[in-house]
């Protein structure tokens, strides 16, 4: 058994020798108000244990109570994946200890999830769908958190001590399990990528979810083995856990790929275990070893009753059902005049709701994509933020374009105001008209510069009368400056050619 | 005070006649409270019988009580009337320990439901009472504290695992006391100490803020002197509460006019059966005779008897001990060091050694045993066969309920096989022993139905004899009309069985002489 | 159903104590060992009726739908929340190393 090659092959190769077959497991926090089982609220970012109640710390006594919305948000999510609504469903106890979860029991669901088998088509090229069949969803409560200390960048290992803030306790969860998934081949990294992507876009569509991957509302849980190519014989897997970006789950699943097929080829065989994703060395480590001793000792929740979903309380919640991401990407994609690719750029930039927002307030496509994958991108990118952190809104984003479809300001100004917007200096009305910055259209004052400037340049002046066109710009250059950049420059030309 | 009455006289009175008294403004709560603290004082250090007593907090109570009396307010007409709380229910800013060195020093920053309810009828709470640690047991010998005595026979155990209620009840400690029952602490305690003690339907009582033991089976219920003074309990601490998702909705109001009307002792029209499974074999013959005698002024009081088969009773307590168990083991195994009550070891250790030393020295013999025995059940490979079995054999004795309540309107049994034992008979290295005490009162839990023990008389040893009746779910009221007639009945025959005790008589006297 | 009998020997009981987070010593374990076995014999007892056509009861009465409405409702302030802490820091739970990752 070995948990590490000596030697590493590359992907081609693995591939060569191996099929790859992976399931995921996804857990999506739920944006419930409040948590599963009380009433304690469900936020981000509060001070520590404080946002708890008896329940959620697991006080002696203390009695859990299902929340409704969680269970309709599971509905939600259950239609969306094409997925069968158990009539009858009911809580377990998975017991094990450790401290983070409060009554060393996890509540949730066993042998009889809210949400059973489904599946979620993913588009991979422009004509082709690749099905991921899903085994089941299930509710539970996700645990507190461990803060470790003393050890090397806040990890386990080392650590002197601990400490743990329950405020996450209790906050719901669905975990998506998908079943094995085969046939993936060398597309196998990406299409678990776009899997999970799909499922956090889905999420956010429902509004089920703030489903933000970096506060760990969306965690992938991604299972990799490798069958001798052909030979149809399941592997020893590998739980690669801890992945919080999609270029990361990208890049883990690939690295797993590789650490399996290059230990097979050893003549090893690869220890069932745990891994652990590292950004910093893009690559796993071993984690806790899998065996056939854990043994969560199962058993229905005694202080919950059965839920039970009726086929009007389906209905109603279907009928409230949003368009899903894949449906809207296509038609979105006809509406806008896009090409697959274009709506690809968009996607892979975490735009489209912004993209989407944008052309809603009177923006073209092509130039809310043209913002929101150029200049601000870039100004995310240098800030290191995503897209939807940045402190302008798709509204603030329209108004400026508007402001240039308008003649009202060029491009350069456009620019600046953004800068200005996101450093908080004010509206982008306030911005325009504070610092003056509305492109001067005047005919009148515009008329007065290029005569100015003509006539500080006879020479260029001369010229231009003797229709040699070429020095042009230099008459426009100073009127630029002499209108501090807020002369627009196509109507400069028109001037200076009449008047020269 | 008025005149006419002193303090040992008021103790031994029922918290029925106390209310009228209080009501009547002849004596104030503070008064009534302070005498039950006095003799608490006296007294309790030779029944063990509570873990905490709460002089301050009972003595506010008592005095808001009458503040608000002089000054003509509507109250709860059990308001200003004392009452003793199990230590298994959650008290916020009172130690609550389910009397294990595992919750040591344990302040609760919440209230259990009852006791907001306690509390909003303004009921002085005396203390917490001692107990089997988290309930389990049947002897309170198994408290990680102390030991409770049996006030009738201070070398005899009071039964358990909530001795130290029913202790106090009997004692005069307290006229009212809150228990749990899981498969027999109220009754079984009741039925040792010769008082009154009723498990309500699951369900009746909301267990929010009850320090669980067995989630499904677990169910809080009263205990008193008299029948009556239990149904005015449970008409505090009945009710729905949408914080138990278990809870039921009924009205809890009707049990005093039940145990009101069965004082009239007309039972015509009444069919009780008698369960052949918790009759003869098993059972001693004092407390044989004693039931038999009780069903027959059951009979002269116009009530149809007849025995009906409850075949799987029989396998009741193999399917408690998998069940209750089980969820033990799972419900403590948030006791483990890390966030609240004891930490055994310093910080050179791991979380999981801390969490082993700590359980390891927190929780008693008894306490592991159970929580290896749970584990065990619901170990995979073993789950189907006993979890599984068990749930099933629950649907089994469910249906023979089902099926004797199609021919009967209660049923009746002896409470438990004995009078009360030794302290230390039954601590032998067979178990199963003293999980026998609990053969008769098991089947309700598993169904979740209600019953009552009252009691029938003396043994041959002079220690009371309890008599269990068993009602369908939520017709709790049924408990406390034939349980009032038989209890009128048996105290026209041979006086109140709770005044014969002689425990704490003398006692009361010397120290208000002393005054 | 397939029936189990179930005979504890020290190493089970030791297996399970590791699940259950308890330390036993030797001579501790010995003991719960043949008191296990006593309890064993009578609690078998329920696979003798336990037959594939009785359903399981979980819950003694049928209830089912109990739910609450999604709103905040009391919390603990952090300062009750911790004062029962058998130590903390920074507002938080302080815990012993944890050596495994979960």
């Amino acid at each position: 058994m070995a948990t590490e090659p000596k030697n590493y092959v590359d992907y081609e190769t693995a591939l060569k020798h191996f099929d790859v077959v992976f399931g995921i497991e996804v857990h999506i926090e739920l944006s419930t108000k409040t948590k599963l089982f009380c009433s304690a609220p469900n936020a981000f970012g509060a001070e520590p244990n404080t946002l708890i109640s008896p329940v959620s710390l697991g006080l002696p006594g203390a009695l859990p109570v299902l929340n409704e919305k969680a269970v309709e948000y599971a509905i939600k999510l259950g239609l969306a994946l094409n997925a069968k609504i158990n009539k009858k469903s009911y809580f377990a106890r998975k017991n094990y200890y450790y401290p983070d979860l409060t009554k060393n029991y996890q509540t949730s669901q066993s042998d009889e999830p809210t949400i059973g088998e489904g599946h979620l088509d993913l588009q991979i090229s422009d004509t082709e769908m690749f099905r991921i069949d899903i085994e089941r969803a299930h509710l539970e409560e996700d645990a507190g958190k461990n803060t470790h200390v003393g050890g090397a960048e806040g990890r386990i290992f080392g650590a002197q001590y601990s400490l743990v803030d329950y405020n996450r306790a209790g906050v719901p969860l669905i975990e998506i399990v998908t079943k094995p998934v085969f046939g993936a081949g060398e597309n196998a990294p990406e299409i678990i990528a776009k899997y999970v992507r799909e499922l956090r876009d889905i999420a956010r569509t429902l509004e089920i979810s703030d489903a933000r991957m970096e506060r760990g509302n969306v965690r992938a849980d991604i299972n990799i083995s490798l069958s001798p190519k052909g030979s149809g014989k399941l592997g020893i897997r590998s739980e690669t856990k801890n992945v919080n970006s999609f270029r990361s789950i990208e890049a883990a699943a690939h690295y797993e790929i590789i650490r399996h097929a290059s230990i097979l080829l050893e003549g090893e065989t690869v220890t069932q275990e745990t891994r652990h994703w590292h950004e910093a060395t893009s690559s796993t480590t071993s984690g806790r070893e899998k065996s056939n001793a854990d043994d969560y000792r199962y058993f229905p929740e005694p202080n919950l009753v059965p839920v039970v979903i009726s086929d009007e309380w389906i209905d109603q919640i279907r009928a409230e059902m949003p368009e899903l991401p894949a449906h809207k990407r296509a038609r979105l994609t006809k509406e806008w005049g896009f090409s697959p690719k274009d709506m690809q750029d968009v996607l892979n930039a975490d735009a489209l709701a912004l993209v989407e927002m944008t052309v809603t307030h009177g923006t073209s496509a092509h130039n809310a994509k043209k913002w929101w994958l150029g200049e601000l991108s870039r100004i995310a990118k240098e800030a290191s933020l995503s897209l939807t952190d940045l402190a302008i809104t798709p509204e603030n984003v329209a108004e400026i374009q508007k402001l240039i479809d308008d003649g009202k300001v060029n491009d350069k100004i456009a620019r600046k105001i953004i800068t200005d917007v996101i450093a908080g200096k004010g509206t982008v009305a306030e911005i325009v008209a504070n610092e003056n910055l509305e492109i001067v259209s005047d005919d009148s004052a515009l008329k007065k510069f290029v005569q100015e400037a003509l006539a500080e340049q006879p020479d260029v002046a001369e010229k231009l009368r003797n229709g040699n066109m070429q020095p042009i710009g230099v008459i426009i250059g100073i009127v630029m400056k002499k209108s501090q950049g807020k002369a627009d420059a196509k109507k400069v030309r028109e001037i200076i050619l009449a008047e020269k | 005070m008025a005149n006419n009455i002193n303090t040992n006289d008021l103790t031994l009175l029922t918290a029925h006649e106390q209310a009228e008294l209080l009501n009547a403004k002849q004596v104030s709560s503070t008064e009534l409270t302070g005498a039950y603290l006095n003799r608490i004082h006296a007294l309790d250090e030779q029944v063990n019988a509570y873990l905490t007593v709460t002089d301050d907090v009972a003595l506010k109570t008592a005095k808001e009580v009458d503040d608000l009396r002089a000054k003509g307010e509507k109250l709860h007409p059990l308001a200003g009337v004392p009452i003793a709380i199990k230590d298994i229910v959650v008290t916020k800013g009172i130690q609550t320990t389910a009397a294990s060195k595992i919750l040591e020093g344990w302040i609760p920053p919440y209230d259990a439901h009852i006791v907001t309810k306690i509390k909003d009828a303004k009921l002085p709470i005396l203390g917490k009472t001692n107990m089997d640690e988290f309930a389990i047991g049947s002897s309170t010998e198994y408290s990680g504290y102390k030991i409770t005595h049996n006030p009738w026979d201070l070398a005899k155990v009071p039964g358990g695992s909530g001795g130290g209620s029913a202790a106090a009840i009997v004692a005069s400690l307290a006229p009212l006391a809150v228990g749990s029952d899981t498969g027999g602490s109220i009754r079984q305690p009741a039925a040792l100490t010769g008082t009154v003690g009723v498990k309500p339907t699951y369900g009746g009582v909301s267990r929010y803020g009850a320090i669980e033991m067995a989630s499904s089976l677990d169910q809080l219920g009263p205990c008193a002197k008299t029948v009556l003074d239990t149904a005015y309990l449970q008409g505090i601490l009945g009710g729905y509460d949408a914080k138990d998702s278990t809870s039921l909705d009924y009205d809890h109001n009707r049990m005093a006019s039940a145990a009101l009307k069965g004082k009239n002792q007309d039972l015509h029209g009444v069919k009780l059966g008698i369960v052949r499974e918790l009759t003869g074999e098993g059972f001693a013959d004092d407390v044989q005779k004693s039931f038999d005698s009780a069903v027959e002024l059951l009979k002269e009081m116009g009530a149809e008897v007849q025995t009906v088969d409850c075949p799987s009773f029989d396998y009741s307590l193999a399917a408690y001990y998998i069940l209750m168990p089980s969820e033990v083991s799972s419900n403590l195994a948030r006791f483990d060091g890390m966030r609240y009550g004891l930490r055994a070891c310093g910080d050179n250790l791991s979380a999981e050694q801390t969490m082993r030393l700590t359980r390891a020295k927190g929780f008693g013999k008894e306490v592991k045993r159970r929580i290896i025995l749970g584990t065990h059940a619901l170990s995979s490979g073993y789950y189907d066969a006993y979890y599984g079995s068990a749930q099933k054999v629950r649907t089994l004795i469910q249906r023979d309920f089902t099926n004797a309540f199609e021919k009967v309107d209660a049923l009746i049994s002896p409470t438990a096989p004995t009078t009360a034992f030794k302290i230390g008979e039954k601590m032998t290295a067979d178990p199963v022993t003293m999980y026998k005490n609990d053969i008769a009162t098991i089947p309700v839990n598993l169904a979740g139905t209600p019953a009552m023990s009252l009691p029938s008389g003396l043994g041959a040893d002079g220690m009371p004899i309890g008599f269990q009746i068993m009602a369908p779910g939520k017709m709790d009221d049924r408990l406390y009309f034939v349980g009032s007639a038989l209890e009128q009945a048996l105290c026209e025959k041979n006086g109140a069985l709770y005044e014969k005790i002689q425990f704490g008589k003398q006692a009361v006297n010397m120290k208000t002489e002393a005054k | 159903m397939e029936k189990a009998e179930t005979n504890f020997s020290v190493q089970k009981v030791k297996h399970l104590a590791d699940l259950a987070r308890i330390e036993f010593s030797e001579q501790e374990l010995d003991e719960l060992t043949s008191e296990l076995n006593v309890i064993s014999d009578a609690i078998n007892k329920v696979q003798e009726v336990a037959n594939d056509d009785v359903e399981r009861t979980t819950h003694p009465f049928a209830l089912e739908n109990v739910f609450r409405k999604d709103a905040v409702g009391e919390t603990l302030e952090q300062k009750s929340a911790l004062a029962a802490a058998p130590k903390q820091k920074d507002g938080m739970f302080l815990v012993p190393q944890i050596l495994a990752e979960d």
